[in-house]
């Protein structure tokens, strides 16, 4: 469950307002697309609900723990894949991946059983034993994607997904989100790109200049919109100004 | 070599390397950074005035008591001596760095200049930074036997122009050692070890090298001391055969006849030209193979089977968090430059020139000198301050750089990863401990037991040291970067703790010398030094914690 209440956060001293007033409420067991044009406020708000970001005002909640109040117990909770795929060049992905499963307390057990089927379905069984740094931007994102599943968090955050990934392991990428959801997860991702949400979200929230500007399935989405297209058009339609 | 193109990148480097450009821009500004600048840089001032002060004393003293000896000249081998080594040890880490992990070089490298240019350019800016380091040093030598002997014109003229040359020879021993060291390993898999192991090997030979043509005749010490006393030359001439350059030094400024004055100084500026020359055609050969490819790395092949369980380990993540803030220092060459290699730089420059007698001075003898009970505190205190300039922790939370978002995203508390860092700290510390067993094997008269007290009070007291350093990086973090050479380099935290985890050493060193004289027991002087530095690592600890979760939740990069 995750709970967004009056969300509002200004960069500049308030020169630019990010995001501001958004509310949401994601259940489990459902991929929730954030949909919105380049600078719409969505890195913003994947900031504010892992905890990188202090929001100006508003309240994120996840599992019924707030992120300001009771930051551990929701990171815990949540993993979170940034839109750069920035990590300890000179660790080995090996290291790399130890390392986030020792700050997330995973048991050895689980530990080595997620590597051995993750490593081998994105193909990185040989280059983990590599430092980072000779990693290309695909390679990265592939290993701190693993790195966010091997806790098995509750809720998967991922900020731009699928940029850098090759088709297969794209696929790949799809399946396994849609199997977490159907164990009652949340994934929730944003994207700029429509065809992604298009194909793949359950429920999608379409945010324009920090505000969410509509919410719901494909269909109500469509019913909404005046003509009855793909989710292109509304998009095109709703962020028009 | 064209010498336009050496001049442009020389005024390049210099803007760069001493921001006189920003600080210009900062100062028409009257911006806050100026006087921010302008007072970190009068507090280092004021904290350093103390020793300078001492330096002076201590200069004034010798002088006088050579005075009329006829070896007055002595004072300027030896300020030469020191000056030269201080521009080796030093150089050491700054012409690597310089010469091949400024952010510049790739850009350079693109540029229409030649290798031989790029490198001059990179060499005057080191050779620059060099005559500020020892101005301190070397220019008292200057001025009191200057004013001793009441030189005349000549003698300032020339004291100028060896000021001016006097890093040269230094400086090209230590940049043809890195070229070479740089070209010969670049294709090796293993390269950031194999030049740590090449740097330090370039210090023993040549230090080993130094030892060999200083050492005294086997057996026939005291005659040979006795021939030293005997020839008011002599001293001079022992101490200058650890490097010759220093003699031609002493002879263009103390040398009777004015001729015999310029032949040296032609022959000093000659081999310091001649070096130059040949640093130019080392780094046409040299630097670019050095500074070029070298990151392929083997993919593919078949996969190992059990080597992931193998290698798969589960720890605290106060440890890991340790074993992270190791690994990274150690693997990025900056760092490691910058932080460990101390632990062998430092305590070889301080010990080396003794062991080899500079000045005639016997160690043993020297060392007996000095009350134990005192040279084992000082060791505690060097164990500590090692550890602490070691372990760099006042860069730590700024070398996460864009990465500190890791941190704040994984469920560790704050206070843990604070903690990670210290207990980083302190394991690097613990390298001390073989340093210091080495040193009273060869140089202390210190039992087993001494060395565990020393170790354990040298660890004891790096707790506030560290802890200190690491509040000053929380508190103003250097997140900015552009490469890692800047996270250390451009950071004011590193200069603050540094000055500041002196005066907390200094402090607490004054307030037990003090108890020592007024005869408190040794045994009562270890245990309150143990007390005084537990308490105050305790406060700077809990100060920490009170801190960090709120930098940890605050800081947005
Ligand atoms: N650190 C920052 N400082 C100032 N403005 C920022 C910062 N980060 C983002 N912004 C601005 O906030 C708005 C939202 O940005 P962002 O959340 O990154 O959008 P998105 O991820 O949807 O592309 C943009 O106008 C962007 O320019
Ligand atoms: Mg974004």
């Amino acid at each position: 469950m995750i709970e967004l209440k009056n969300l509002s956060k200004s960069y500049n001293r308030g020169q630019i307002q990010a995001v501001s007033d958004l509310d949401l409420a994601i259940k489990g067991g459902e991929i929730f697309g954030f949909l919105g044009p380049n600078g719409a406020g969505k890195t913003t708000t994947i900031k504010m609900m892992v905890g990188l970001l202090k929001p100006d005002a508003g309240q994120v909640k996840i599992k019924g723990f707030d992120i300001q109040k009771n930051p551990l117990e929701v990171k815990k909770r949540i993993g979170y894949v940034p839109d750069q795929p920035d990590v300890y060049e000179k660790l080995t992905g090996l290291e790399y991946l130890d390392f986030m499963a020792d700050a997330y307390a995973v048991p050895l057990e689980q530990r080595l059983e997620k590597m051995e089927k993750l490593l081998e379905k994105f193909q990185m069984e040989n280059a983990v034993f590599d430092l980072i740094q000779s990693y290309s931007h695909g390679m990265r994102q592939k290993i701190v994607l693993i790195g966010s599943l091997i806790p098995d968090p509750e809720v998967l955050i991922i900020d731009e997904p699928l940029t850098g990934l090759d088709p297969k392991s794209s696929h790949i990428f799809k399946e396994m989100m849609r199997s977490r959801c159907e164990e009652g997860k949340i994934v929730f991702f944003s994207t700029h790109i429509l065809e992604v949400a298009e194909k793949f979200c359950d429920r999608v929230g379409i945010i324009n200049k920090g505000r969410l500007i509509a919410l719901g399935t494909l269909q109500e989405l469509q019913k909404q919109a005046q003509r009855k297209e793909s989710l292109e058009s509304i998009f095109l339609e709703l962020t028009a100004s | 070599m064209r010498w336009s193109k050496l001049w442009i990148l020389i005024r390049i480097n210099l803007k760069v390397t001493f921001g006189f450009s920003a600080w210009l821009y900062y100062f028409r500004k009257r911006d806050r950074r100026f006087w921010g600048g302008l007072g970190i840089f009068a507090a280092v001032l004021a904290g350093v005035a103390p020793l300078f002060y001492f330096y002076l004393l201590l200069l004034q003293e010798t002088a006088a008591e050579l005075a009329g000896t006829g070896w007055e000249g002595v004072i300027i081998t030896s300020g030469a001596v020191l000056a030269s080594a201080l521009v080796f040890f030093l150089g050491l880490v700054y012409v690597i760095s310089a010469f091949y992990f400024a952010d510049d070089l790739d850009r350079l490298i693109s540029m229409p200049f030649k290798p031989a240019e790029i490198l001059g350019g990179k060499f005057f800016a080191v050779l620059f930074s060099e005559y500020l380091t020892i101005a301190p040093f070397f220019i008292p030598t200057l001025l009191v036997y200057g004013l001793q002997v009441e030189g005349g014109l000549l003698y300032w003229f020339f004291a100028i122009i060896i000021y001016l040359l006097l890093p040269v020879i230094p400086l090209i021993i230590v940049s043809l050692g890195t070229i070479l060291l740089m070209s010969i390993t670049n294709l090796s898999r293993n390269k950031d070890l194999l030049r740590i192991l090449g740097m330090v090997l370039l210090v023993v030979v040549l230090l080993g090298f130094n030892y060999l043509v200083t050492r005294l005749p086997e057996g026939g010490e005291m005659e040979f001391m006795l021939e030293i006393m005997q020839e008011p030359e002599g001293m001079i001439s022992i101490t200058g055969r650890a490097y010759p350059p220093s003699i031609w030094i002493t002879e263009a400024l103390t040398a009777a006849g004015a001729g015999d004055r310029l032949l040296n100084l032609g022959l000093f500026a000659g081999v310091s030209l001649l070096g130059l020359l040949g640093l130019m055609v080392g780094a046409d050969r040299l630097f670019f193979p050095g500074l070029i490819g070298g990151q392929e790395i083997t993919i593919g092949g078949k996969v190992k089977p059990g080597l992931l369980q193998k290698k798969v380990r589960s720890r605290s993540p106060v440890l890991s968090i340790a074993l992270r803030e190791i690994k990274i220092l150690i693997r990025v060459p900056i760092y490691l430059f910058n932080s460990i290699l101390i632990l062998i730089i430092a305590p070889v420059a301080l010990f080396f020139p003794l062991l080899l007698g500079m000045g005639g001075v016997n160690i043993d003898e020297y060392i007996a000198l000095i009350e134990p009970d005192l040279l084992k505190l000082g060791g505690a205190g060097f164990f500590a301050l090692l550890g602490f300039i070691a372990s760099a922790l006042s860069s730590s939370i700024s070398r996460e750089g864009k990465l500190f978002r890791i941190s704040q995203q994984i469920p560790v508390h704050p206070n843990y990863q604070v903690l990670g860092k210290l207990i980083s700290g302190l394991l690097i510390s613990l390298l001390i401990v073989p340093i210091i067993i080495l040193a009273a094997i060869i140089i202390f008269p210190w039992s087993p037991l001494d060395i565990i007290i020393i170790c354990l009070l040298g660890l004891l007291l790096s707790v506030p040291l560290l802890a200190f350093s690491l509040l000053i990086d929380l508190l103003r973090p250097y997140f900015n970067w552009q490469n890692p050479q800047q996270a250390i380099k451009q950071n004011i935290n590193v200069l603050i703790a540094m000055v500041g985890g002196f005066l907390i050493l200094l402090g607490l060193g004054y307030v037990m010398v003090y108890l020592l004289e007024r005869g408190l027991g040794i045994n009562w002087i270890f245990l309150l030094t143990g007390i005084g530095a537990g308490l105050a690592g305790l406060i700077f600890l809990l100060i920490l914690f009170q801190v960090a979760p709120r930098r940890y939740r605050d800081i947005s990069l």
